[in-house]
């Protein structure tokens, strides 16, 4: 029963359970994947800091969606890039996004694999180039003899096309 | 979730420039309205950023497709690599760096099968046409160009009689151990520098009519330089280490060939 798991235990499990929507919802807010990341770890330091045991799925599923708001609007505000921040009724509408759509995203991201498969050989290999841990998209481009708004725009192609398969997998399968 | 995204909406271009340096806060504006007005659009921003998030997560490497040539160097790898996992980019830095190693060692074994298949004797059911294909392509070769450029030559079949020499298109002299170890670093190369199949057919196919143009062309030079210069070339070194000189002219040009289509392939629109 969930009154009998230790906190650990009991943090471990909602945590996991929100984790992907929390890390949708933070990357909805930012602009970069590297600061996504740095927010997620803040986010998930604070969740366990303050962790009260006696929450249930719900609550701390709010509570999380508000914690990460928090963390994204200090991030923000340390890096001097509060102009670039969305007004509070837009976090709020993207929240209630996320959590609306969890189960859907997360079959979105099921189904990407196989949409992957379906891109061409070239661009399949841009993509793990450009999301390799550390690529910065500038060298990216200068190696190879593009602009980075090119760059950028064909990137940017590649993952609406992504979304419009995904989409279709998914009607498919309904 | 709504119907099918119309990928040219324009408003898609706000998600585009926000990841980019320089999204102005008229910009930022503007896609803050659009979230708050139109939940069609929110879903879609978020989804965007849901597919941005679990690219950096399932982009991975995929498997080789499986093409003859792809199974052989498969297969090739797996012997090489025993023990060892096929996905090094997940282990890091020490993997690649053994893989490189293991590539090398790779490609000395397939290097070396190639060179002692060189030398041993071939079936003379297979080296005589080839031999014969040979000779006369390039004699046709050189003659068109001899032509082309003035040099005086009367040819009776493979026999070229020029003012002061005479030379024949012999079997010895036709080429084809050379072109044999072209072919096998040109397979080398292509396996591991390039990644369509088509450009690793251009690259090992073009060393045939390759060595062809450029035994022609060497021919051609030798002739020409024994008239309008020193008859007795024919009996200096240069003349002597035909084969070496043809060899690494045409090695050079493997490598400018390799160079290019491997450019080519970076450059490759997407």
């Amino acid at each position: 029963m969930e009154s009998d798991q230790d906190p650990q235990s009991r943090f471990l499990r909602l945590f996991v359970e929100h984790e992907d929507s929390l890390r949708v919802f933070v990357r909805s807010l930012l602009f970069t994947h590297d600061e996504q990341r740095e927010v997620m770890q803040e986010v998930a330091a604070v969740l366990w800091q303050k962790f009260d045991a006696s929450m249930d799925r719900q609550a701390f599923g709010r509570w999380a969606f508000g914690v990460a708001r928090m963390e994204v609007l200090s991030y923000r505000r340390d890096r001097a890039r509060d102009r670039l921040t969305f007004g509070d009724e837009v976090f709020e509408l993207l929240a209630q996004t996320v959590s609306e759509q969890a189960d859907t995203l997360e079959a979105e991201r099921r189904a990407l694999e196989t949409c992957l498969q379906k891109l061409p050989a070239g661009q399949r290999t841009l993509l793990q180039t450009a999301y390799a841990p550390g690529v910065k998209m500038d060298q990216l481009a200068a190696r190879l003899g593009r602009t980075a708004m090119s760059l950028y725009k064909t990137l940017h192609r590649i993952r609406l096309t992504l979304m419009d398969c995904t989409q279709r997998v998914l009607a498919n399968d309904n | 979730m709504t119907t099918s995204m119309n990928l040219n909406d324009p408003r898609l271009e706000l998600i585009h420039r926000s990841q980019m340096d320089g999204f102005t806060t008229e910009e930022l504006a503007l896609l803050e309205r659009n979230l708050r007005e139109d939940p069609g659009f929110r879903e879609v921003y978020v989804r965007y950023a849901n597919i941005d998030l679990a690219l950096s997560a399932v982009a991975k490497p995929s498997p080789l497709p499986a093409t003859p040539f792809n199974r052989i160097i498969s297969a090739l790898r797996r012997w090489a690599y025993r023990g060892v996992s096929e996905d090094p980019v997940s282990l890091g830095a020490p993997a690649m760096v053994s893989q490189l190693w293991l590539n090398v060692r790779v490609g000395m074994a397939v290097l070396a099968v190639g060179l002692l298949a060189a030398v041993l004797p071939f079936p003379k059911v297979v080296e005589a046409p080839c031999e014969r294909i040979i000779q006369q392509t390039s004699a046709e070769v050189s003659y068109f160009v001899m032509q082309l450029i003035g040099t005086p030559v009367a040819r009776q079949g493979l026999n070229f009689h020029s003012p002061g020499v005479t030379l024949q298109f012999v079997e010895a002299c036709s080429g084809i151990r050379p072109t044999f170890i072209l072919l096998t670093i040109s397979g080398l190369l292509a396996g591991f520098v390039l990644n369509k199949t088509l450009n690793r057919a251009v690259l090992v196919l073009a060393m045939i009519p390759l060595g062809i143009v450029q035994k022609g062309l060497w021919v051609c030079a030798i002739v020409t330089l024994a008239v309008r210069m020193d008859p007795d070339i024919v009996n200096t070194w240069v003349f002597r280490q035909g084969t070496a000189i043809n060899f690494t002219l045409s090695f050079i040009t493997m490598l400018g060939l390799t160079a290019w289509l491997a450019r080519s392939e970076r450059k490759a629109k997407i």
